[in-house]
């Protein structure tokens, strides 16, 4: 059981983890569309702090979703993960691109409602490229191709590395893709959110 | 910085207090692929193989076709394979229709006696469309015992031939009869021995990671010049290359130089 599960577990963990780090951020959009952010804006907060504060969160949800999925998977499927501290990269890792990428679509969105329609059709479509909905190899290639673009897959790489002990440079490249993706996601969705938040604080 | 980290605290506080929903969609990852484990994988690489059912019309019931009979009884495919034997094909579809069995074989009437005077026979096989991996493992059997049968008629034929009327006839074979087809059946195998004894292609089953082409099977490994059915047959490089096509190339470079023939054939060292 826990050979099949390694294929399709770390796939299928990182799209529904995906889901938990959704809230900080959509509470950011809520906040603002139900006036409660003009409220917190008025203490001594300033836009980006509170935007790093959410982004702080969805990290830390995120991490620890992960990590209770692999404990959990370890102790009811006797899943081994491999070495603790490359498995604490590969968590860091993971968390940071979720957060980052949904830092983008949020950032994105301007009301909750658009957040609602993107959030789901971007995880969606990076979730069956990426092979967390259907095994990757049996993608057509040129799907494979693109899929191969996906933190998705990146994710699924980084930790399957991991779990069966391959050398260093297999998981190195997937997690430098993902935290690479993580540092691009919150820069811009940070710039994004705090500029609309600026804009509405003007109105 | 203090400033964020009294946000979060605040924002972690009023996590803590309600987990559940997201406790419940930190699940699904997990119960999800339980499913979809339990579903297609069963017990994956470690469990047991499955026991191939398999219903077969004798109407035959000869020499070779008894010989049949008693394979599956004998070592591993005791385990893995289970023969119904059935009187006729009406008995045999409605197996298939309860998916009792993954498919019928009809071995066709006077076939031993075809295959001794070298005539051509046709094995009959129904796969159960309701399963979908089990009936392919039969037919790449039934192909395995055409080809096994066919190899055996034209090597053996002769031997067989007379162990078969020896068998037939009433009377008690004489010692000078049963010697004389035991020396001319060695005799046969002997040609044989640079093939079988021992045997040159070798079936292991090792695990998927701990998987290395051996050094005869590498295009890289093999000198200029070689043939190209060794080639064809590397599991790193033959996508594509069916088995009839590997034969093929064998049969060219047999031609081309006998010598070539018996690393052609070896897939092991």
């Amino acid at each position: 059981m826990s050979d099949i599960l390694l294929s399709l577990l770390p796939g299928a963990m990182y799209f529904w983890v995906l889901f938990i780090g959704q809230w900080p951020l959509q509470e950011v959009l809520q906040d603002k569309e139900t006036r409660v952010l003009p409220r917190i804006l008025s203490c001594p907060v300033t836009p980006v702090q509170y935007v790093l504060a959410k982004l702080l969160r969805c990290f830390v949800l995120c991490s620890l979703a992960v990590i209770l999925l692999l404990v959990v998977s370890a102790l009811l499927f006797g899943m081994k993960w491999g070495n603790p501290l490359k498995l604490a990269a590969v968590v860091v890792a993971w968390a940071a691109s979720m957060t980052g990428l949904l830092a983008m679509i949020f950032g994105l969105s301007r009301t909750k409602e658009q957040s609602n329609v993107l959030s789901p059709l971007v995880l969606l479509v990076l979730a069956m490229l990426g092979g967390s909905m259907f095994p990757y190899n049996s993608l057509p290639a040129f799907l494979q191709m693109i899929g191969l673009y996906t933190p998705n897959r990146w994710a699924v790489l980084g930790l399957t590395a991991v779990a069966r002990a391959k050398p260093l440079a297999e998981v190195v490249w997937p997690l430098v893709g993902l935290a690479a993706m993580g540092t691009l996601g919150c820069g811009l969705g940070l710039f994004l959110f705090t500029r609309q938040l600026a804009a509405g604080r003007r109105r | 910085m203090k400033t964020i980290l009294r946000l979060l605290h605040n924002d972690l506080k009023r996590d803590w207090k309600r987990p559940w929903a997201m406790l419940l969609l930190a699940m699904m990852p997990l119960a999800l692929s339980v499913l979809i484990a339990s579903v297609f994988g069963g017990q994956g690489g470690s469990g047991p193989i499955p026991t191939v059912h398999v219903a077969i019309l004798d109407q035959d019931k000869d020499l070779l076709t008894g010989l049949l009979r008693s394979l599956p009884t004998q070592g591993d495919a005791a385990k893995n394979l289970r023969l119904h034997f059935v009187e006729n094909r009406e008995e045999g579809f409605r197996l298939v229709e309860k998916s009792q069995v993954s498919a019928l074989v009809v071995l066709p009437t006077n076939m031993t006696v075809n295959l001794l005077k070298g005539q051509t026979n046709a094995i009959e096989l129904y796969e159960n469309p309701a399963q979908q991996v089990l009936p392919k493992v039969v037919r790449q059997g039934v192909s395995l015992l055409a080809l096994g049968l066919s190899a055996t008629a034209e090597s053996l034929g002769e031997p067989l031939r007379d162990i078969r009327d020896m068998i037939r006839s009433n009377g008690f074979p004489a010692s000078a009869t049963v010697g004389g087809l035991a020396s001319s059946s060695v005799e046969k195998l002997g040609h044989l021995r640079s093939y079988v004894f021992p045997p040159l292609i070798k079936f292991e089953t090792v695990p998927a990671a701990d998987f290395q082409p051996f050094s005869t099977n590498m295009p890289a490994a093999l000198p200029a010049g070689s043939n190209k059915a060794a080639q064809a047959s590397s599991p790193a490089s033959s996508g594509g290359v069916s088995p009839p096509e590997i034969a093929a190339l064998a049969r060219q470079d047999a031609l081309a130089n006998p010598q070539a023939r018996t690393p052609a054939l070896r897939f092991s060292p």
